[in-house]
């Protein structure tokens, strides 16, 4: 019975206005199983997804569900149990949490709805998750993770055979992830096919069973997920010999750039923060969702009012109190949700590199030529795909939208950068480019770096020094050879050695 | 399938940008083929003068819009402004001097109001709807009071030969729409001023993380609204050299509205050009003057007019891929 192929997908070619993004690609999904999609950015993992769950028209090949052949779209291959969680959410915010995940599925009896019946469903699959969350409360409340496991309740209630989940874990913590984790195993052995895509290789090597590797459009492997090793996976998605990921480490010098002293913040998500970076070092912030990294950052760049405490520059106090400050003295930030707050989409990519250096090209009129030919400087620089620079940056991919967010800082002229989960949704080339870009921007230009993640193999790859953060405070330092992976979850959780951590 | 197939041959012929201008000939063409008087020369010139009114708005209200606002006082503040130029102009007097200072004045003026709703919206954190509805209905009362419900009305040959002037055989309003448009065009394309206003509009949150100051430049955007506002209402009084309490500047907000949505402004922000604005108010302006020509009842010439602008829009949206 297992071995029964539920959805599979013959020769599926795809072509967007003339240019082939698929190539006859075969797949096939049994039933009770999990499967990893992995490639690059680009590479066709969504495209293939999307068909194979109606949302796209193949331009050719032949989808079958059951062995049956199907001409899918969304509503059909939703009453077929084949259900796609897509990368952006799509939850509606000014709903509460139990009508998303009953929208378009609302219990009801002569035309009233049933709400006690909707809420008390909701509150069973969150306990199910372990997610503290009120089934009232309105979405636009919620932290992006906790949207993102609505998300995956809101697919997961509904009868399903198959279910197609594009980047579930980007905007999770560790914690969440071992929920969710669990939740797809018991799915799996209810009879559910689950397809899993992710850049994090780790996660694909611990829950798939299968796996598919696609590049430039073609499907490059399929087979058993233990036959390879993560290094392996991450080879045959660029098609070629994976140098180290992370860059050799740089050496700080003695000279402190920037120095907090008691920073507390005014909405009390911190308290008392004091901490030093010193010059060329790479200073990570680790901690749970909610321990206050992101506050801290943004009241560090002055987005955030600060209650008490003091911000020294180069040992001299600053008075930050805006975007425009910071970014005078010299403190560039990447924020960690690149799509709303790091590019925008609908101007064109050189826009976004020149955005926040305006003067720089201008008296009263902007030197439009200048501008592209800094663009285009970066381009060659950090290798950014665009085919122009006048390309929408929403047409790029997520690698490439996140170094042209990097150029916009770097052309600042900035000393201090805080990066706030710089490799989020960006596929492994991409990433190696990052690490390899601030590598050369410490040996080159003698900048700083404080890095904000919360996936720790990044952490420990770059980190000189780490400082852990628990629910506001500042739990514990760790430098060199004691920063690994052991020592970052019991500080960040709180939990001693010999405890029990599941995650 | 009519609309897919309209889609493909929008996108082989990629004259996207320059589709409005194609709309504008074909409706004028159109015109010419119902009544061919609509062609004579004199009719074009007094189509494109009718314009510059509301055309002028439209350009500042793009400004607005693009950063993601909406401004629905520049009719009555089109009023308000009107009778202040004219009231300053009677009292300093028949001459250049004066009628120059008055101009000055009513220019300041505007500015303020616009940076006063300005800072309600941002700082305030009042949608521009409700500001601006709010100005609306303050400027026109204020108007109504000072009158009485009546006219304000001026004998300065100074002032009033202005907005009947000609200069290089064209009348003076449209070089100033025309002129205008081109300082527009240069402050939105070419500046950072500009650049800021597409950067708020398209994403705030972007913008203010990209150190932009983005309640300021919202802010400006009406102050650049209010500049286009007095600028119409100098050249409109002087011609009329009179303002109608109740009447004068009814309606143009939802023209200039109509004008820049046409010249494919976006009402959430983030899109829209001057050039679009331009050729958008001229296409309002030919379809007024068309369903006097073609002899449309009054009372049904609005619905020629609503349903012409949808349509205008659906073409927009087809382009869009």
């Amino acid at each position: 019975m297992s071995d029964t192929i539920v959805l599979s997908g013959k020769n599926i070619c795809m072509d967007f206005s003339s240019v082939r993004v698929l190539h006859n690609v075969d797949v096939q999904f049994q039933r009770s199983k999990i499967y990893g999609v992995v490639g690059e950015n680009g590479a066709g993992k969504s495209t293939l997804m999307r068909i194979l769950s109606g949302f796209l028209q193949p331009s050719d090949g032949e989808v079958f569900v059951e062995n049956q052949r199907v001409y899918l779209n969304p509503i059909k291959a939703k009453s077929m149990g084949i259900i796609l969680i897509p990368q952006e959410l799509n939850l509606v915010d000014t709903l509460r949490v139990y009508e998303n995940i009953f929208l378009g599925d609302e219990i009801e009896k002569n035309l009233f709805l049933k709400k006690k019946e909707m809420i008390e469903k909701t509150q069973q699959y969150l306990n199910r998750f372990g997610l503290k969350i009120e089934p009232r409360l309105y979405v636009s409340e919620l932290s992006p993770a906790q949207k993102q496991m609505v998300e995956i309740i809101k697919a997961i209630s509904k009868q399903v055979k198959v279910l197609i989940m594009d980047e579930p874990t980007s905007s999770l913590s560790e914690d969440e992830i071992g929920k969710l984790f669990e939740v797809v195993r018991s799915m799996k052995i209810s009879g559910v096919t689950v397809v899993f895509i992710s850049h994090k290789l780790r996660e694909i090597k611990s829950i798939t069973d299968d796996l598919i590797v696609l590049r430039d459009g073609r499907k490059v492997y399929e087979g058993k997920t233990e036959q390879l090793t993560e290094k392996q996976i991450a080879e045959l998605m660029i098609g070629r010999k994976l140098e180290e990921l992370y860059p050799p480490r740089s050496k700080p010098t003695e000279e402190v750039v920037l120095e907090v002293r008691n920073l507390t913040a005014k909405d009390g998500t911190f308290r008392n923060l004091s901490f030093k970076v010193f010059k060329k070092e790479v200073l990570g912030f680790y901690g749970l969702v909610g321990s206050g990294r992101t506050e801290l950052m943004e009241t560090i760049i002055g987005i955030r009012k600060l209650e008490a405490g003091e911000i020294l520059l180069d040992g001299k106090t600053v008075n930050i109190n805006s975007p425009q400050s910071a970014r005078d003295l010299g403190i560039a930030y990447l924020p960690e949700d690149r799509k709303t707050a790091g590019i925008i989409l609908s101007l064109q990519s050189f826009m976004n590199t020149t955005l926040m250096s305006l003067e720089k090209f201008s008296k009263i009129l902007l030197k439009r030529k200048d501008e592209i030919k800094t663009f285009k400087n970066y381009q060659q620089k950090f290798d950014i795909k665009a085919r122009t620079p006048f390309q929408l940056a929403k047409t790029l991919s997520g690698g490439n939208q996140q170094k042209v967010v990097i150029s916009k800082l770097v052309l600042t002229g900035a000393k201090v950068f805080i990066f706030d989960e710089p490799t989020r949704g960006v596929d492994v080339n991409a990433k190696y480019q990052i690490y390899q870009i601030m590598h050369q921007m410490i040996e080159e230009l003698g900048v700083t770096f404080i890095v904000v993640s919360s996936e720790l193999p990044e952490i420990i790859g770059l980190c000189n020094r780490v400082i852990v953060m628990r629910n506001g405070r500042i739990v514990g330092v760790v430098t060199g050879e004691e920063i690994n992976e052991k020592n970052l979850i019991y500080l960040a959780t709180g939990l001693e050695e010999g405890d029990s951590y599941s995650g | 399938m009519i609309l897919i197939a309209a889609k493909k041959t929008f996108r082989s012929i990629n004259l996207s940008k320059y589709l409005i201008v194609f709309i504008l000939i074909g409706l004028m063409v159109f015109s010419g083929i119902l009544s061919p008087a609509f062609l004579k020369p004199r009719n074009i010139l007094n189509i494109f003068w009718q314009t510059s009114y509301v055309g002028i708005i439209a350009i500042g209200i793009t400004f607005v819009m693009i950063a993601g606002g909406i401004d629905l006082s520049v009719g009555s503040m089109l009023a308000l402004l009107g009778a202040v130029a004219i009231q300053l102009v009677n009292k300093f007097g028949d001459r250049t001097s004066s009628v120059i200072l008055s101009i000055l004045i009513t220019y300041a003026m505007a500015m303020l109001l616009g940076f006063g709703i300005g800072l309600l919206t941002t700082k305030g954190r009042i949608p521009a709807f409700v500001t601006t509805l709010g100005g609306m209905a303050i400027y026109r009362s204020l108007v109504l009071n000072f009158a009485n419900g009546g006219v304000y009305m001026t004998m300065s040959q100074k002032y009033t030969s202005m907005g009947m002037k000609f200069v290089l055989g064209l009348p003076l309003p449209m070089l100033v729409f025309i002129i205008y448009a081109v300082v527009a065009y240069i402050l939105l394309d070419k500046t950072k001023f500009g650049r800021h206003v597409f950067a708020v509009g398209a994403n705030e949150t972007a913008a203010m993380y990209s150190a932009i100051n983005v309640d300021m430049v919202r802010t400006w955007t009406y102050v650049v609204s209010g500049i286009s506002v007095a600028t119409s209402a100098i050249l409109l009084s002087s011609m009329m050299s009179a303002v109608s309490s109740s009447s004068t500047g009814n309606g143009f907000e939802l023209d200039a509205i109509a004008a820049a949505v046409i010249g494919g402004t976006s009402l959430s922000g983030g899109k829209g050009s001057v050039f679009g604005t331009f050729f958008g108010a001229l296409i309002l302006g030919v379809i007024n003057n068309m369903l006097v020509m073609l002899n449309v009842a009054v009372y049904l010439q609005g619905t020629v007019k609503g349903l012409i602008i949808i349509g205008a829009v659906i073409l927009q949206n087809l382009r869009r891929e």
